[in-house]
């Protein structure tokens, strides 16, 4: 450790100092709190509106941004000497000021979170940007090993994410370590927990936007390793054009191999494998035209054995999964607007091939997608603007699945954890195909205080399926093609109450399309159609003109109907397993407090009240969503301060329902107790608590800046319950706990 | 790192009891079914072994007939309803130690892939083709299931493959144990004069054909398939311990016996032991073994 802090000391004469003062354009008064970015370093504007920052020489973008700030972008050149800056700032539509213009800032719907990069990175998540998502205040605190979030009570398959627009499979990873979209090129991550706009469709729960940089913003040449995994990224320019790439690889399952076994060392905890990719290249034609094309992909591979000397107890997971799109967008801007258009392409593969003793349960799914969007949003008079939009996004899927019908689990399966499945096996191969065309518009129009929003989303559906039948020999099969229609209107009122209050509603009904896996004519229904629900939100937010705080609040509710659920008959109809008779709704509060680099400080501490329920069938009795947490609290706080970074995150949540055992019988057939359940969802896993620390130390050497970082995660070592476990006859009941405090140290490398 | 990746690891893994090879009360170790397959309607005859730490109890069970079916998608052996005292889904036999009875006629309907009607889906067979009528067996408070094979027509299959199936579909048989050997460090020892403390090899045998060959019907082929059963034995005793609470061999396995070791309790008593063997297509059978530790 003296080592490692004598290099630090002797490496911290190479800044030079950057000095600023950002003030407004208008009334030349300073702008606190504003988040000023050089190269890897960042800082907030005091009360006088100066900043500081220690950066190596060299030329950078210097970047100011605040929420309610229009973003400041400018090169400098810094020498040895330092630099002294002057940077003017106008304030957005979005917040404070009067509300004249509201091209392309749309105010924020209650509940919407939109995080910085850096900040992100500067959180407890690994370094991985994209992790901030779930430790968003709308977030219910993941399950170890999880890849799935949770919106404000939507099942984790409602809520979509988009890179740039185009539409991605997973945000996370297998085993939620770490974002399958990258780290290095991420601009920004926005979460919309309900009630988002009409550019957005195919979601019944909330949207994931996560923004790729400007390729010219990132280093030359970056380089960072920790215990998880090792990533490099690096850009170029090439005849006008800024090509930026990054490329991650874990070695997790190594590291641990180099101890032991990972396969069967720990069963229940998931060492498995990823890698990303990114390419991203950008090319201004003019101040006002721009094209951007990037390519992305990920690899997620995860093997585990339980071994045993009794065939019926013998274990074996195997799961793959391939990502890749490539999109190209031009985009004009013009004085009363911007012009967009988007194509992009991908394809996905998935493998989940798990052998539980004699039974099998095998699901294969490789899709090519595709689509297209256009946007023209443009000014029609002094406070109205208008968006017209085109969105048409296709998958072409062939499934393959074998074994048990009740894996992969689904929301509501009255399952027990660690129990093997049922073991009535069937197979299937089918196709899918889903196809949506949708046009939408909408007219944003500022009247008084007001800001009126508009927009209507029509979606026109074709959805097909190769069998409406199993198989039977030589029998030529008979698919099904569906069309739809959908109108789906959405609104918001926004009223500025007073300068330092706003209060806004949002409204609007949302469609999606069943899942090309729900389709098999054996283990699902080939005539799903679209799921719906209806989205409210209701907010209000204070905040002071240029005062770097916020304080929120959102009530939201949900209904959702035409549920995907299981029938519970004993007799399912023919070739229908699946019904749509699933119906659920959801309410909640959330209140926020937001800090926005005061004083070097951003976070927020927010806790949300949420009831989350469902119905698989209309006779039955409405039980609790299988993520529901009642209570969820969290403090998320990133602190800068010359070469120091200390991010904290706090969190506190209810346990999750789980359906009790009281009672069992033997079954003598397979030699093993089988429960006897109680209510369904009937209980819940304790209440959750944890803290996590991260540090980092930036340092330049020469040419080269640096960082260590350490990551302390569950600080208070609390055994936090992961999942009920019950011994071998169901007499004795404990808990999977999560992981011990755990340190992930790492450095960082940049030119 | 070493210590980074332990710390990892840590924590994910309660300890909980998993075990049943220690029999510490009255339990149902097996319910038999001879033959072990049959079709709907046909007499089979079902006996229960029933365990306490003090041997074999020849207690006559409750024996009844769990007449509902359940859904697909239930990972339990039987429906909710089967686990009442009464009602519509119970069909109540008698009360003795060995029992004869029809199998219900409705089998194949109940629970196998005859539908009650066209428009219904068929029922999906276990992974070794196989669909089975639970029997329920109550002594005292001990509540177990039995399952018996029911021999029904392949539901979805191709016409040539379901008649190939009908014609030369062989029904299972219940496997056979040989006699249970004891070796202590290599010796083989008397079941009258097992060393107290001592580490026991077990070694339990079968004869070649336990391990039959059926035909199988292939749903992703939709093709017969021969295949070969699977063996599994689970030990029992009333004291020491066991090392594992089954063995067994997989389908591409010919071996014809299982091992494991049982530490022999210090101090000198009678101790009891037992073995079911299960083949995969749901046969059994049981062993018993009176064991002098001195």
């Amino acid at each position: 450790m003296k080592a490692v802090l004598a290099i630090l000391a002797i490496a911290a004469p190479a800044y030079a100092d950057v000095h600023g003062t950002i003030v407004d354009r208008a009334s030349r008064k300073p702008v606190a709190g504003a988040i000023v970015t050089i190269g890897g370093e960042l800082a907030a504007s005091d009360d006088d509106g100066t900043f500081a920052i220690a950066a190596a020489p060299g030329r950078y973008v210097v970047q100011v941004t605040a929420p309610w700030l229009v973003t400041w972008r400018g090169p400098i050149v810094v020498g040895r000497a330092g630099l002294e800056l002057a940077i003017e700032v106008e304030p957005s539509a979005q917040i404070g000021g009067e509300i004249v213009d509201v091209i392309d800032t749309a105010p924020s719907a209650p509940g919407q979170t939109k995080v910085d990069a850096r900040l992100a990175r500067a959180l407890p998540g690994g370094g991985d940007a994209a992790k901030v998502v779930q430790s968003m205040p709308a977030v219910a605190r993941p399950q170890a090993g999880s890849a799935e979030v949770v919106v404000w009570g939507a099942a984790p398959q409602d809520t979509r994410t988009f890179v740039d627009g185009v539409p991605v499979p997973a945000l996370y990873h297998v085993g939620g370590y770490r974002s399958a979209v990258g780290n290095d090129l991420i601009s920004d991550i926005r979460l919309t927990p309900a009630a988002f706009g009409v550019d957005r469709g195919r979601a019944i729960g909330g949207v994931i936007d996560i923004a790729l940089a400007d390729p010219a913003s990132g280093p030359t040449l970056r380089a960072q390793a920790d215990l998880l995994d090792v990533s490099l990224a690096g850009k170029t320019e090439l005849g006008g054009t800024t090509i930026a790439a990054a490329l991650r690889q874990s070695w997790l399952d190594r590291a641990i191999g180099l101890v032991s076994d990972p396969a069967t060392l720990a069963p229940n905890a998931p060492l498995p494998r990823w890698s990303d990719a990114q390419l991203v290249a950008r090319h201004a034609y003019d101040d006002r035209l721009v094209l951007t094309a990037w390519a992305i992909g990920s690899l997620d591979g995860l093997d585990r054995r339980l071994a045993s000397d009794d065939p019926a107890t013998r274990t074996t997971e195997h799961v793959d999964r391939r990502m890749m799109r490539a999109q190209i967008t031009l985009r004009r801007d013009r004085d009363d607007g911007y012009d967009s258009v988007q194509l992009w392409a991908g394809r996905d593969s998935s493998l989940d091939d798990y052998q539980f003793g004699l039974v099998p349960a095998d699901l294969q799914q490789h899709a090519w997608v595709a689509g297209a969007r256009g946007v023209q949003q443009t000014r029609i008079a002094n406070r109205a603007t208008l968006t017209l939009g085109t969105d048409l996004d296709g998958e072409l899927a062939t499934l393959q699945r074998a074994g048990s019908l009740s894996v992969p689990a689904r929301e509501g399966d009255l399952h027990i954890f660690g129990l093997p499945p049922g073991d009535d096996v069937a197979a299937d191969r089918w196709g899918a195909t889903t196809i949506d065309a949708a046009a939408h518009a909408m007219a944003d129009v500022a009247v008084g205080r007001a800001i009126v929003t508009l927009g209507l989303r029509v979606d026109g559906w074709m959805l097909a399926a190769s069998k409406i039948f199993p198989r039977v020999g030589t029998a030529p099969t008979i698919g099904e093609q569906a069309m739809a229609i959908t109108e789906d209107p959405r609104a918001s009122v926004q009223v500025r109450i007073t300068d330092t209050a706003v209060a806004r509603i949002d409204a609007g009904r949302y469609h999606q399309a069943r899942a090309a896996s729900d389709t098999s004519a054996v283990f699902g229904t080939p005539t799903l159609g679209l799921e719906a629900a209806w989205h409210v939100t209701a907010g209000g937010q204070w905040h002071a003109p240029h005062a770097p705080f916020a304080i929120e609040v959102a009530g939201y509710a949900r209904t959702l109907e035409d549920l995907v659920a299981r029938d519970p008959a004993v007799s399912p109809k023919y070739a229908k397993v699946l019904t749509q008779d699933g119906s659920g709704d959801v309410v909640g509060i959330q209140l926020t407090a937001r800090a926005i680099g005061y004083r070097g400080l951003s976070g927020w501490l927010s806790y949300n009240r949420s009831r989350s329920r469902r119905k698989d069938a209309p006779d039955q009795f409405s039980r609790y969503f299988d993520h529901d947490q009642t209570h969820g609290l969290i403090a998320v706080a990133g602190w800068e301060h010359g070469p120091w970074t200390v991010g904290g995150r706090v969190r506190f949540a209810t346990g999750e329902p789980r359906t009790g055992v009281v009672g069992t019988f033997f079954d003598t057939r397979t030699g093993r107790y089988d429960p006897i359940r109680g209510a369904h969802n009937g209980e819940r896993l304790p209440a959750y608590f944890a803290a996590d620390l991260r540090g980092e130390r930036r340092f330049v050497s020469g040419g080269t800046r640096g960082a260590l970082y350490v990551e302390l995660q569950n600080l208070t070592n609390r055994a936090n319950a992961e999942e009920i476990i019950y011994n071998a006859d169901f007499t004795q009941k404990g808990y999977l706990t999560s992981l011990p405090i755990l340190a992930i140290v790492g450095v960082r490398i940049e030119r | 790192m070493r210590f980074a990746v332990l710390l990892l690891l840590a924590g994910c893994e309660a300890a909980l009891d998993q075990r049943l090879a220690i029999v510490t009360e009255p339990r149902i170790l097996a319910i038999t079914a001879e033959p072990a397959e049959a079709k709907p309607g046909a007499m089979v005859t079902f006996g229960a072994l029933v365990a306490s730490p003090n041997g074999t109890l020849a207690v006559p069970p409750h024996w009844a007939f769990c007449i509902a079916g359940k859904p697909p998608t239930e990972d339990n052996a039987v429906a909710p309803a089967c686990l009442a005292d009464g009602g519509d889904a119970i069909a109540p036999l008698a009360t003795q130690l060995a029992i004869t009875a029809m199998l219900p006629a409705d089998g194949c309907e109940k629970f196998g892939p005859d539908v009650p009607s066209t428009g219904f889906r068929p029922r999906d067979p276990d992974p070794t083709g196989g669909y089975y009528q639970p029997i329920r067996a109550d002594v005292g408070d001990v509540r177990a299931f039995g399952l018996s094979r029911i021999t029904c027509k392949l539901p979805t299959a191709p016409a040539d493959v379901a008649h190939d199936y009908l014609t030369n579909y062989a029904p299972n048989i219940s496997p056979s144990l040989d006699v249970l050997q004891l070796e202590v460090a290599g010796t083989r020892m008397p079941e009258d004069a097992v060393p107290a403390g001592a580490d026991v090899t077990l070694v339990a045998g079968w004869p070649v054909a336990a391990a039959e060959t059926y035909l199988y019907y292939n749903q992703d082929t939709q093709r017969l398939d021969t295949r070969r059963e699977s063996l599994r034995v689970s030990w029992f005793a009333t004291a020491g311990s066991i090392e594992v609470d089954s063995s067994g061999v997989d389908e591409a396995s010919t071996a014809t016996s299982v091992s494991t070791t049982w530490h022999a309790p210090t101090t000198p008593g009678t101790v009891w032991m037992w073995l079911v063997i299960r083949d995969s297509r749901g046969g059994l059978a049981t062993q018993t073994i009176e064991l002098a530790v001195r």
